[in-house]
């Protein structure tokens, strides 16, 4: 079973040589630090016994080289951890970018961006912080636990015995508080997530909070995620404050040193002063670097839970996961066709659509009008595979959709949404969303055809003008044409145009509609509108009502026939007098639409 | 792939001191970008003397930034001189330790072989009982350490947010809120360790000077000789100031703009698949992804560079300390025991150096951060009031524009001599064509943006004499952005109107014909919107932004394609229930659909930010002018064979 932890390891793994270097030589490196105290010990020793100062120049010579070299070791080894540790965090977000970017929408319907973004970022961090210097820390000071086994075994093998006893129960200790501190760090990352989902949410409502003046609300529900936030913090401070196998560690090292020095106080086992000092300083190492642990494995315990939590992510199934196609799609006869289509959108909510059936034909403009929350756009959502029926099939070309591979179906498809998604770049940038490596020129066609491109040459920087996020310096009407050229600029065999005009006015929109004529003659169109300007020309209108079809055909004929489409503009128009009962054809093909 | 890594090892290791990961077309597109936000916070600084430029140094000195933190730490005093005692006492144990332990060796050395136990036991006891306690004194420190420090960084939080939420939107039109949320929250949690840093190394520093004190007792020469390389040590620290600030600032940018290009790429996600989009994302989130790389491991080079330096700094030190406590020895100035106390507790001053400079630039970076902190609720220029428990206005609802100039950018005019007028209970529209200024009305109504010139009059006095709080609060824009909050349909709908009641609720969601589908939703009001209210159909969700405004019961409402979502015939249904409640209230309405605009009062055709025409339908159209051609359009093109005539309404 792969977790956070063997995830991370199998990363670092990929740098097999800079991580064996790290773990080796940072093993080496605790040994050359240790070995000055000994030689330290032994100067005093000499010193003691009347050494003057030429009888130790050597060894005083020799511990600068040391030093040297030991600063050097040091030096690689470190940055050399810091790169890997880097490296690893960074191949982590990346991983967890990708893992996300081919999810299903069914997934991201049901995750929040904040959340993720909690992971992405802070998450990371951490386990940032346990790979350097964390790991290292706690790698050294069980190498310090050997030499100190070395030297009590020297001087006495009860010494020894001692000494691994306090090693077993300050180990035992050191896990058994780690185990207590998981749940808490847990808890904290988890509300450190929802905290930043809220900073975010208010962040992108503030025109809506501020409009309604509800900063207070918003504060108030700030506010009541920080101090939970801030509760699990200082419970978890507490705990990490109370890191108790130090205290064996502070109790063993003054039994080492007390002992010690009686034991030379005494003339036993043959201690001498420089074995005091030798001890004495190694054990001062031992508790400095253990209070170190305790906060390397604070560390450790929250890269652990950080990595859980970002590898949850990467391991997460996805509900809407459907394999890819095999089947080219080449556009060459862009037939769409509803079998029996039932869609919801999950098990709990109700049907978005219900037993749908159209059939639309190559180079055809279908019309789909109805009320709100009619179905609308889950039909165009169908028709670019972004969901997958729950019941039924839809044909392309004669064949299911799920045969057709993603990258072929989605290059034929261009859709106008109806909650445009501008990005925080240029204009041009926006407009090429869909051809990353389209030329200058297609761009500007593209922008002519959808009637952009003059408003856009009188911004500040023309084509290069930043439109802020979500194109908040366009107007609404600008950003739909941004939208409408960027589909345009794809040219694709089928075209959606999901309420593709609902902001524009009557004038552009005769002008989009005159300019865009031609092409639309040469693909398969779907438009949700409104509008009746759309409607009238379309080969075939839906009427859909609740997610059922209640009325398909031409507007002539519906408009003479159908309830639900007379109602739309009985308000507003004089209406042809109503000609029997609305019966829809429900398959349709050209013949009967003209 | 995994084997290609292997292979890659080094180059992905270390590739970036090599090659440059960033193609030329993307520095070029990065660096147009850099040169609009510039010239942007330029044309605001040509506004207002703008607090928002870039600035090298710091404008605050460390005094003025000690007196904010301890702005923050002032309620909790208590805990403060808590930490400050155990901390004290602390370090007095640590120095005791040590001390008692030289007494021990002291009688050894002295030859003092005396048998009996009673003479060096004392010292010895007294050392493990003092070690052993001063554990617990530490656990304390630490312990108030992380309380204190979680009461002042929430604290902080509590307080930056507000402040975040006062600025105006001109602010957050430049701002990204990924980056923002992501700066708040890393900004803070970054703090909190570094307070948890502050005090660790705060407590050394008051150990290195008692300590030092000490020794100098013991013997000043082998002190003052082992202070020698203090400078050095500066000197070190000095030198890395310069660029680990700079790596800090750079890497504090990459990872912004990481988070930026993650959240935006998340919220994009429908569109990303519908343009198959999904490799060329990755592969743009790759190259600022390994941009972050490259400058992390600057930073984190800036950081630990500090420990190999010190190490070896240390042995020097302790070349000296041998060398010349040797001579000393030799020369009998100090006892061996004294020698030996120098070897102990040469770290202990060693150390809190070594750790004020491992940590310096994180203390650099708390400056920084808070600096940033205390100029958030500097600006004084971009801050909006925030007295918001007041009451809405009672007013009339009469609205004039006089002559009114606006632009959103220095030197580039979006408005120009507005000037039309209402009275209460009548209705406004205003037509024209997109990008004509139409919502940048209504923005300015709400005072979203500060006008240039001419007067908005709301009952005869000026709008900006108006408390900003109670003007908004009886102004209900439905705006052409439908927002949805994340949270239940309940709570959204609250948002105009906290007190609501279900009744008062259902009332409004009649009016705006979204009951049915509310009701068919598993659980109902209480259903969760996800954010940006993806879940809901786009119609569903103006529905709600317009049931929102209808409960906050607004004196004055601006329509904004209010219904532009949403079919003629329950536009229709929405309209004549409305009507009677914009009756007796001034409203402003704004749509393409001239179906909607009717019946009103007062109709205003504007272009490109100049009003053409305006008078009621009927004169407009006898005017001949530019309505005349619009309405004539729409007509035509709006009915098709059948549906010849228009009815007007009224
Ligand atoms: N925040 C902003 N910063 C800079 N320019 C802006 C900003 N918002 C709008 N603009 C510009 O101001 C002009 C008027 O925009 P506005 O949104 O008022 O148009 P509108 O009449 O509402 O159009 P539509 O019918 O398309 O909604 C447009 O050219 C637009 O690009
Ligand atoms: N991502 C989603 N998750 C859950 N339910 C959804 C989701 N998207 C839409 N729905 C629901 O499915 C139903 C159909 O929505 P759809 O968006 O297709 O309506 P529509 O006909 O396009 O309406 P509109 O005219 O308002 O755009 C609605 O009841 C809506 O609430
Ligand atoms: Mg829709
Ligand atoms: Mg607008």
């Amino acid at each position: 079973m792969m977790n956070g932890r063997r995830w991370v390891a199998k990363l670092a793994f990929n740098y097999p040589i800079a991580t064996t270097y790290v773990i080796i030589f940072s093993l080496i490196e605790v040994l050359l630090f240790i070995l000055p105290l000994s030689i330290t010990a032994d100067v005093i020793e000499a010193v003691l016994n009347g050494a003057v100062i030429s009888d130790i120049r050597g060894k005083l010579f020799f511990l600068l080289g040391l030093a040297v070299f030991q600063a050097l070791l040091f030096f690689t080894i470190s940055f050399l951890n810091e790169v890997v540790a880097h490296r690893i965090t960074t191949d982590m977000t990346q991983e967890l970018f990708e893992s996300l970017q081919y999810r299903s929408l069914t997934y991201h319907d049901g995750k929040d961006v904040g959340e993720i973004m909690a992971r992405a970022t802070g998450d990371t961090r951490t386990v940032n912080i346990a790979l350097s210097p964390a790991v290292r820390i706690v790698l050294e000071v069980f190498v310090l636990w050997i030499v100190i086994f070395i030297l009590t075994g020297m001087v006495h093998w009860i010494l020894l015995i001692w000494s691994i006893v306090i090693f077993v129960v300050f180990v035992l200790a050191t896990i058994r508080y780690s185990l207590k501190l998981v749940p808490y760090t847990v808890d904290l990352r988890e509300n450190f997530g929802e905290l930043s989902e809220i900073t975010n949410t208010c962040f992108t409502g503030v025109r809506e909070i501020k409009s309604f003046v509800s900063q207070p609300w918003a504060k108030r529900r700030y506010v009541k995620k920080v101090e939970k936030y801030r509760n699990i913090e200082l419970a978890t401070g507490k705990k990490g404050a109370w890191f108790y196998p130090i205290l064996v560690v502070t109790f063993f090292a003054g039994t080492i040193i007390v002992s010690s020095i009686y034991f030379l106080y005494q003339g036993l086992f043959n201690v001498s002063f420089g074995d005091v000092i030798r001890l004495a300083s190694l054990i001062s190492l031992l508790t400095n670097m253990s209070e170190e642990l305790g906060w390397s494995m604070e560390y450790l315990i929250r890269g652990n839970t950080s990595a859980d939590r970002i590898y949850a992510i990467i391991d997460e199934s996805d509900p809407g996961i459907h394999s890819d196609g095999e089947v080219h799609f080449n556009g060459k006869n862009a037939t769409i066709e509803f079998k029996n289509v039932s869609f919801r959108y999950n098990d709990d909510l109700p049907w978005a659509l219900k037993n749908i059936k159209i059939r639309v034909n190559h180079n055809q403009t279908v019309a789909i009008v109805g009320s709100p929350g009619s179905g609308k756009s889950t039909i165009t959502k169908l028709i670019q595979r972004l969901y997958y029926p729950t019941k039924g099939d839809i044909l392309i070309d004669g064949k299911p959709i799920q045969s057709y591979s993603n990258k072929s179906l989605r290059s034929h498809i261009a859709t106008v949404e109806q909650d445009i998604f501008l990005f925080n770049t240029t204009v041009k940038e926006n407009i090429r969303f869909g051809k990353p490596d389209a030329s200058e020129e297609e761009v500007i066609d593209a922008a002519k055809l959808a009637q952009a491109h003059d408003y856009i040459l009188a911004l500040p920087l023309g084509y290069e003008n930043l439109i802020g996020e979500g194109g908040v310096r366009l107007s609404g009407g600008q950003a739909q044409r941004l939208s409408i050229a960027r589909a345009l600029l794809v040219n694709p065999s089928v075209l959606i145009m999901d309420d593709g005009a609902s902001a524009l006015d009557a004038h552009t929109e005769i002008e989009i509609q005159a300019a865009i004529s031609e092409i639309l003659k040469t693909h398969t169109t779907i438009i949700t509108t409104h509008r009746l300007s759309i409607i009238s020309k379309a080969d075939v209108v839906i009427i859909l009502e609740k997610g059922e079809i209640v009325g398909l055909g031409s507007h002539e004929y519906l408009v003479r026939t159908n309830h639900f489409y007379r109602r739309l503009f009985e308000r507003h128009y004089q209406l042809p007098p109503m000609e029997g009962k609305s019966e829809a054809p429900l398959i349709i093909s050209p013949e009967e639409s003209e | 792939m995994e084997q290609s890594n292997k292979r890659n090892e080094f180059k992905r290791l270390f590739g970036f001191f090599f090659e440059n990961r960033v193609s030329r077309k993307q520095k070029k597109e990065l660096k147009k970008k850099q040169k609009q936000e510039k010239k942007l916070i330029e044309e605001e600084k040509g506004k207002k003397k703008s607090p928002k430029t870039p600035k090298k140094k710091r404008n605050h000195s460390d005094k003025d930034l000690m007196l904010y933190l301890w702005s923050y730490i002032k309620p909790y005093k208590g805990k403060f001189y808590t930490l400050a005692f155990f901390m004290l006492l602390t370090v007095a144990l640590g120095i005791l330790a040590p001390l008692f332990y030289q007494e021990g060796l002291a009688l050894v050395e002295a030859q003092d072989l005396s048998p009996e136990l009673s003479k060096i036991f004392p010292f010895l006891l007294a050392y493990i009982l003092i070690v052993m306690f001063k554990w617990f004194t530490e656990a304390f420190q630490r312990s108030t350490a992380a309380q204190l420090n979680s009461f002042i960084s929430n604290d902080m939080r509590k307080r930056v947010f507000s402040d975040v939420l006062k600025n105006k939107i001109k602010f957050f039109d430049n701002a990204e809120t990924g980056v923002l949320t992501g700066n708040i929250t890393n900004d803070l949690q970054e703090l909190y360790h570094t307070g948890e840093r502050f005090v660790q190394v705060f407590t050394n520093l008051v150990r290195l000077v008692v300590t030092v004190a000490i020794l100098f007792s013991f013997s000043p020469r082998l002190t003052g000789i082992s202070m020698a390389f203090l400078p050095l040590f500066s000197l070190v620290a000095i030198s890395l100031r310069k660029f680990s600030r700079r790596v800090a600032r750079v890497w504090r940018k990459n990872f912004g703009k990481v988070n930026q290009s993650f959240s935006e790429s998340m919220r994009s996600i429908s569109v990303s698949k519908a343009f198959e989009r999904e490799e060329e994302n990755i592969r743009r989130f790759s190259d600022l992804n390994e941009l972050t790389y490259k400058s992390s491991v600057q930073r984190g080079f800036a950081i630990f560079i500090m420990g190999p330096i010190s190490d070896f700094l240390r042995h020097f030190l302790l070349v000296i300390i041998l060398w010349v406590g040797t001579l000393e020895y030799n020369s009998q100035n100090i006892t061996l025991a004294a020698f030996s106390l120098f070897i102990i507790m040469f770290d202990y001053y060693f150390y809190p150096l070594m750790s004020l400079a491992r940590h310096y630039n994180r203390f650099q970076a708390m400056f920084g951060i808070l600096e940033r902190l205390l100029e958030s609720s500097e600006k004084e220029e971009l801050i909006e009031p925030d007295n918001y428990d007041i009451k809405p206005l009672s007013m009339q609802g009469d609205i004039e524009f006089r002559n009114v100039d606006f632009e959103y950018i220095p030197e580039t005019p979006i408005l120009k001599y507005i000037t039309f007028k209402a009275k209460r209970g009548e209705r406004i529209a205003l037509v024209g064509p997109t990008g004509a200024g139409k919502t940048t009305i209504a923005s300015i109504v709400m005072r979203f943006y500060d006008i240039k010139g001419g007067e908005i009059l709301i009952d005869g006095k000026n709008l900006y004499d108006y408390d900003l709080t109670a003007l908004r609060k009886s102004i209900g824009l439905v705006s052409q952005r439908v927002l949805l909050i994340k949270g239940t349909i309940r709570e959204n709908l609250q948002l105009g109107n906290e007190t609501a009641t279900d009744s008062q609720i259902w009332e409004a969601l009649d009016r705006v014909q979204a009951r049915e589908f509310i009701e068919l939703l598993p659980n109902g009001l209480d259903s969760k919107v996800s954010e940006k209210g993806k879940n809901l159909s786009a119609g569903q969700r103006q529905m709600i932004s317009f049931a929102r405004v209808l409960l906050a019961d607004p004196k004055l409402i601006i329509l904004d394609e209010a219904t532009s979502a949403v079919d003629l015939y329950t536009e229709a249904k929405i309209q004549d229930a409305i009507d009677i409640l914009l009756e007796n209230r001034t409203s402003i309405v704004i749509a393409h659909r001239l179906t909607t605009i009717l019946k009103s009062d007062l109709i205003v055709v504007i272009q490109d930010g100049e009003i053409l025409e305006q008078g009621t339908h009927q004169e407009l159209l006898e005017q001949n002018g530019p309505y005349h051609d619009m309405y004539n359009l729409y007509f035509e093109t709006q009915s098709a064979k059948y549906l010849e005539t228009i009815k007007t309404g009224r």
